[in-house]
């Protein structure tokens, strides 16, 4: 996980010492004729071998488009992935050329979508579509598939998966959908997989359900997750490590459990004081004054300086990603400040 | 800021504003080979509810018991199988066609699913704009500023009004939708998971509006969410769905402080905290399968995963009769559906604060 260059370090530790997927230093753009949107602009950070990483952040800062990037699946153009490396297993996918890139989608790396509507097609049943996607990366006889996709949705707590295999899209209910994804997305056995939003539209027994799934395939089969998600209570059950992204940055990056207990940038500790706490009624909800700039005019030097309680003049120029603690990262000029700091202390300027 | 187009509004008696009768919808599905009768997906089975002027009432549930289903049934986006709808002191499944027209510019809905509600031809001004053009309310500049102004209350750049769905992030499009139902000043949202691809801040933001609106406005708000936090929040009261029917009806405080069915005790204790250190060390998975909407169980439906049915040894009248809803500890303002219904909030126990 350090900023600093990795070169000597690769050849003493073994291959499973290292990182299953690493990002580098991403960017990537959006082109139009109102100028170029700088949505992801230097992200970096790793998913360690069966671990979870998840990314967090407000609506709109960048989320989705870094783990659409992991598998190249930006629409070119507008979209462009500018630079970085994106490292998997030692390979840079970022250069790898598209039939390599298919058979690791779906395969090597499983991707459940934010919106699941966009990626069941309307017009063939579940079972048909689950089916031929186990067959395009598992060589199973027919009825071999069958039964496994009968047992995948049952896995994740759809009653009478037969009947529902029969079924089209729009005749599940959206937390079904999101169901189908998640099963579609486990069907193949990924060693990463990149989770968007995967359980928004689920109650919290059945989400509960789906998150000790994930944990059992990853206790079993190694697998690793990268889990966007802006349920902080899924977060704290599920994470090893958070990164927290705001404005197409990496603004902190740490354990879940040091997060929780005192994050060390002040957009981090904004959200975190947000949270609707069921067990601490509130008359009116906490939020973050003020909006995200716009990412084709990003502010000088700190992106948060325009909402960020501390901000002061030295805010003007760009804070680096900088080791606070060990292995903890805070992109703040006053992240120091914040070290012991409980997380619902307000942050006023001494 | 937004005018009240309250003014001419019929005035109901005890102001309920929307009233749920028996409301029932059963899909059918393709009938097997082998078998004469056709098979049917018990959606929503008899249901009803009532909700007041300027109020909230919160539907929650599992995943597929039918909650998007009673919201476009409400709306006459759906044929009913049985029930009625008033609305206003109007049946709503008996309105001729010009009135359902005028209906329809006082009820609106925020749909569960952003991308798909949105015509991904049409750019995202267009689509908040539509309402108004359809119902003859704006043209030309008023139109834009009544559409930039939307898209400032619910924290978007209106110079992004010309692009297209798909250039947005989930939560920027799931905003969208939400400008998109409050356009008309209705009287009553429906609002299916409104905030679930937003952020805690922006979802603080979206939710303070919404209460904004609903105190100045006298808006009512029948909101579908899974999060119960927000459920707490903003909502009067909470109705809990259980395969398609309803299994308990109660003020907020009470519900959250107090439940009393045993499904809605399991829904409150499954709710992540957001510290690790309260991690659920063996998330729940070793239940048997969901029963389903399709082969209804016997009896009580939460029959076969009620704690306390197995903890009671099985009583046989949980599998034969369906209990009705029956006020909670003799108070009518909260009731359950539930054989041990006394006996089950006895049992409950709020879990601690983190
Ligand atoms: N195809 C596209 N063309 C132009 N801009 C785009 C496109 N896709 C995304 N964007 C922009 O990129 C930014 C980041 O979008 P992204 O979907 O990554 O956000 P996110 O962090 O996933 O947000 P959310 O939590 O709301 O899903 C947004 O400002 C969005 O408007
Ligand atoms: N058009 C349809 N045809 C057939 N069955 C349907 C149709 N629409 C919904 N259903 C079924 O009705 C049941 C209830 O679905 P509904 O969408 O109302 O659930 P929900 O409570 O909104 O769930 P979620 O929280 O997952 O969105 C489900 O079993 C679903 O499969
Ligand atoms: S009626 Fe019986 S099975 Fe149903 S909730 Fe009550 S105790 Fe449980
Ligand atoms: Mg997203
Ligand atoms: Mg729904």
């Amino acid at each position: 996980m350090s900023e600093a260059p990795q070169a000597t370090a690769e050849i003493t530790s073994p291959e499973l010492n290292q990182p299953l997927l690493e990002i580098v230093d991403l960017h990537t753009y959006f082109h139009s004729e109102r100028g170029v949107a700088r949505v992801v602009d230097g992200v970096t950070f790793d998913v360690p071998r069966g671990k979870t990483v998840a990314l967090v952040g407000e609506s709109g800062c960048g989320k989705s488009v870094t783990s659409l990037s992991i598998l190249r699946l930006i629409p070119s153009p507008p979209g462009e992935i500018v630079s970085g490396a994106i490292r998997f297993e030692g390979r840079d996918l970022a250069t790898l050329d598209a039939e390599e890139l298919r058979t690791i989608r779906g395969g090597d790396i499983a991707m459940i979508f934010q919106e699941p509507a966009t990626s069941l097609n309307p017009v063939f049943t579940i079972g048909d579509q689950l089916i031929e996607a186990i067959r395009l990366h598992r060589d199973l006889p027919l009825h071999e598939a069958q039964t496994e996709v009968k047992q995948a949705l049952t896995a994740v707590s759809l009653n009478e998966p037969e009947r529902r295999m029969r079924q089209y899209p729009h005749e599940l209910s959206g937390g079904m959908k999101q169901r189908v994804m998640i099963a579609m997305a486990l069907a193949c056995r990924p060693k990463l997989l990149i989770a968007d939003e995967p359980t928004t539209a689920l109650d919290v027994t059945i989400q509960a359900r789906v998150l000790g799934l994930l944990r059992h395939n990853q206790a079993e089969l190694g697998m690793s997750i990268l889990l966007v998600t802006h349920d902080l209570g899924v977060v704290a059950e599920m994470a090893d490590d958070v990164v927290v992204m705001y404005a197409g940055k990496v603004v902190e990056r740490s354990t879940a459990v040091e997060l929780f207990a005192g994050p060390l940038h002040p957009y981090s500790r904004g959200l975190l004081s947000s949270v609707v706490r069921i067990d601490r009624p509130q008359r009116r909800l906490h939020a973050i004054e003020g909006h995200v700039p716009s990412p084709t005019n990003w502010p000088e030097g700190c992106r948060f300086k325009t909402r960020c309680p501390l901000a002061a003049e030295k805010c003007n120029a760009e804070p680096p990603l900088a080791e606070i603690q060990p292995g903890r990262f805070s992109a703040c000029w006053f992240a120091d400040q914040l070290v012991g700091l409980p997380p619902d202390e307000e942050l006023t300027r001494s | 800021m937004i005018d009240i187009a309250d003014k001419h509004a019929a005035s109901v008696a005890d102001d309920i504003l929307l009233e749920v009768r028996g409301l029932t919808k059963r899909f059918e599905l393709g009938r097997e080979w082998f078998s004469r009768t056709p098979r049917y997906i018990h959606a929503v089975d008899d249901v009803s509810f009532r909700v007041g002027r300027g109020r909230t009432l919160s539907l929650v549930g599992e995943s597929g018991c039918g909650k998007t289903t009673v919201s476009r049934l409400i709306l006459r986006l759906l044929p009913a199988t049985a029930g009625e709808v008033i609305f206003e002191g109007k049946p709503v499944f008996e309105l001729p066609r010009h009135e359902l027209r005028a209906l329809r510019q006082r009820m609106q809905i925020v749909f569960q699913d952003p991308y798909s509600s949105l015509n991904p031809r049409m750019t995202v001004g267009a689509a908040v704009a539509e309402p108004l053009v359809v119902h003859r309310q704006g043209r030309g500049r008023k139109l834009r500023e009544r559409v930039a102004q939307l898209f400032e209350l619910v924290g978007l750049d209106p110079d992004a009004m010309n692009r297209y769905p798909h250039e947005f992030s989930g939560g920027q499009r799931q905003r969208i939708g939400i400008a998109r139902a409050l356009v008309l000043n209705p009287a009553f949202i429906v609002c299916d998971e409104p905030t679930s691809a937003l952020d805690v801040s922006v979802r603080a933001q979206v939710i303070n509006l919404l209460q904004d609106l609903q105190r100045r406005q006298k808006i009512t708000y029948l909101m579908i969410s899974h999060d119960l936090g927000t459920v707490r929040h903003l909502s009067h009261d909470v109705a809990v769905m259980y395969l398609g029917r309803l299994v308990e009806l109660a003020p907020t405080e009470t519900l959250f402080k107090r439940p009393a069915h045993p499904y809605t005790q399991m829904l409150l204790k499954a709710i992540p905290v957001p510290n690790p250190a309260r991690r659920h060390e063996s998330l729940n998975l070793t239940e048997d399968e969901i029963p389903s909407p399709i082969q209804l169980p016997t009896g009580c439906p939460f029959h076969p995963r009620c704690p306390l049915y197995a903890q009671k040894d099985k009583p046989a009248v949980c599998r034969e009769q369906m209990p009705a809803l029956q006020p909670v500890s003799g108070n009518a303002a909260q009731v359950a559906a539930c054989h041990f219904v006394d006996e089950s909030v006895a049992h409950f126990t709020e879990p601690p604060a983190s």
